[in-house]
C-alpha cells in the first residue's frame, strides 16, 4: 500500500496536461472600410515596424532590408510561411528602432489565424531577447464582409 | 479470525490527499476552452488572465460561453444587422459585458474602455471574419486583446 501510495505522485507528476498561454495585442488599429493602400501603407512604415500577411508571405516595414518581401517556402500554407525569416528581419528592424516594442501587424483577408499567431511568436523575440513584444494588429485590414 | 484483510483507511487518505491537490492545482476555469476550439499552437509562456472571452468557432461566436452570432461557412451571414462595420447584436452583448466586469473588478469607470477581451479562436478561421469581430469588440470599449493558444513553450 505504501508503494501505491509512493507511485501515484509519481505517475501525476509525469502526466503533461493541455496548458493554456496567450498573446497580449492591442488594436483594432487601422478602423478602416478596407485594407490599407499600398501608399498608407508605405506612408506608416517610415516611423514603425509592420509587418503585412498576404497570401504570398510576408512584407516587413521598418527594416533596411533590400527586398521588404518574405515568401512562403513552397505554396503557402500557415506551415510554409517563412517564419525564421521574419524573425530575422524584426532582429535588423530592432537595430533601426531600439526602443520601439510594438509592432503593426496587417493581415489580409484570408489569413488563417494560426498564421497571425505564429507572427506574433516570431516577433516578439529571438532566442536570445526580446524584439516586439507588443502587436498592434490593424483589424481594418479584414474584410468588410 | 477475520475472512479479509481490513481497510488501510490512513493509506487511502494519504492517496486522495494527493489526487486532490493535484486536481485542484492543475484543474484551473481560465485554462478551459470550448471543446469545437482548436486552439493553435506556439510558445506563449505568459498565464492566461480572466475576463470576458471571445469564442469563435467555426460555426459561432460566443460570448462567455453564450452563443451570439451563427458562422455560415465559416464567415459571417450576409444578412446579418450592422452599423457601419459593426456587427450590432455583438456589439450589443460585447457592450453589456464589458461594464459589469469593470465594476465588479473594484476599477474605474474609465478602465472600461481599455477592458481586455480573451480570443479563442479556432486557427482556420479567416482573418476577414475575426478582423470584422475584433473591430466590433474595439467599438464596445475594448482596447486590449489577449489571444490564448496552446503554450508549447514547455
Amino acid at each position: 500500500m505504501s508503494l501505491v501510495v509512493h507511485l501515484i505522485p509519481m505517475l501525476l507528476l509525469s502526466v503533461r496536461f493541455l496548458t493554456l498561454g496567450q498573446f497580449e495585442a492591442k488594436g483594432p488599429l487601422v478602423p478602416t472600410t478596407a485594407a490599407p493602400s499600398d501608399a498608407a501603407f508605405a506612408e506608416q512604415e517610415r516611423d514603425v515596424v509592420s509587418v503585412r500577411i498576404t497570401p504570398e508571405g510576408f512584407v516587413v516595414g521598418g527594416d533596411d532590408a533590400a527586398d521588404p518581401r518574405i515568401p512562403c517556402r513552397g505554396a503557402c500554407a500557415p506551415d510554409t510561411y517563412d517564419y525564421a525569416a521574419l524573425t530575422r528581419a524584426m532582429v535588423s528592424a530592432k537595430r533601426l528602432h531600439p526602443t520601439e516594442t510594438r509592432v503593426v501587424l496587417a493581415p489580409e483577408p484570408s489569413i488563417a489565424y494560426e498564421v497571425v499567431v505564429r507572427v506574433m511568436e516570431a516577433t516578439r523575440s529571438d532566442a536570445t531577447r526580446p524584439l516586439f513584444p507588443m502587436p498592434l494588429i490593424a483589424a481594418g485590414s479584414g474584410d468588410p464582409r | 479470525m477475520p475472512t479479509s484483510a481490513p481497510y488501510m483507511i490512513t493509506s487511502m487518505l494519504d492517496m486522495f490527499t494527493i489526487i486532490l491537490v493535484f486536481l485542484l492545482n492543475f484543474l484551473d476555469p481560465a485554462n478551459e476552452t470550448e471543446a469545437s476550439v482548436a486552439l493553435p499552437e506556439a510558445a506563449a509562456e505568459t498565464a492566461v488572465g480572466g475576463g470576458v472571452i471571445l469564442t469563435v468557432t467555426r460555426e459561432s461566436v460566443l460570448v462567455d460561453g453564450q452563443a451570439v452570432l451563427p458562422l455560415v461557412d465559416g464567415r459571417i451571414p450576409a444578412g446579418t444587422a450592422r452599423t457601419g462595420r459593426r456587427i450590432d447584436v455583438l456589439h450589443e452583448r460585447l457592450a453589456d459585458a464589458a461594464p459589469k466586469r469593470s465594476v465588479s473588478a473594484g476599477t474605474a469607470e474609465g478602465e472600461a474602455a481599455n477592458a481586455a477581451l480573451a480570443v479563442h479562436c479556432d486557427r482556420a478561421v479567416p482573418f476577414s471574419v475575426l478582423g470584422e469581430l475584433l473591430y466590433t469588440a474595439g467599438q464596445a470599449g475594448f482596447g486590449q486583446f489577449r489571444f490564448v493558444v496552446i503554450s508549447d513553450a514547455g
